[in-house]
């Protein structure tokens, strides 16, 4: 079943989305951007953010009390790219070891769940992958669809 | 001009990209580091690939 999500405004290359966090007390508008990063071997950098003048900021802890909402949300936008970039390969890295930890946690709870349709690898500082290992820290993971 | 997809809660809009946007301090670290990364993890495929 298809998790509760924000509407979302995208792009129509689906490289850019941008959604807002409500809550009773604040409205965050968050930003979704797949950056390319490596031409060569369609690599593109999955950047999250809140948008703020402009700017979009990784570090910002919201504390919105919605985080399930705004990870279906992104999970969406992944999905969005996806669908009309099937063969590129997204990246990504927390902010912050402590944020890593928090994106190696997630993916081990939607590993078996999105293992039909992707292949996840993490990569260590070296730049070397392997098939995504649930206990393991990594310094980078990588998602793409599988053929 | 916006284009409400099949996909329901998604609006594709064909000028989303003229909005000026810049990555933040920390996201443009953010950026280097995996620019760096992508970069050693290519140099390592290449010397794979010469012996």
């Amino acid at each position: 079943m298809e998790k509760p999500t924000y509407h979302i405004e995208s792009s129509i290359d689906a490289e850019w989305h941008f959604f807002k966090s409500v809550s009773s007390t604040k409205i965050i508008e968050k930003a979704v951007v797949f950056n390319k990063v490596d031409e060569e071997n369609g690599i593109y950098e999955l950047i999250f953010g809140d948008l703020e003048d402009g700017f979009v900021n990784v570090k910002n802890v919201s504390d919105n009390q919605d985080m399930s909402l705004v990870l279906g949300t992104v999970i969406k936008t992944i999905n969005l790219f996806f669908e009309r970039n099937s063969e590129k390969t997204v990246i990504f890295m927390g902010s912050s070891t402590a944020r890593n930890r928090i994106y190696r946690a997630i993916i081990s709870k939607f590993i078996s769940e999105i293992n039909n349709s992707f292949e996840v690898f993490g990569t260590n500082f070296d730049g070397i992958d392997e098939s995504f290992v649930k206990e393991k820290d990594y310094f980078a993971f990588k998602i793409r669809l599988k053929k | 001009m916006k284009n409400t997809d099949k996909n329901s809660g998604v609006t594709f809009v064909s000028d989303l990209k003229s909005r000026k946007i810049q990555l933040g301090i920390e996201a443009q670290e953010k950026h280097d580091a995996i620019v760096a990364l992508v970069e050693r993890s290519k140099k390592l495929i290449k010397t794979k690939e010469l012996v």
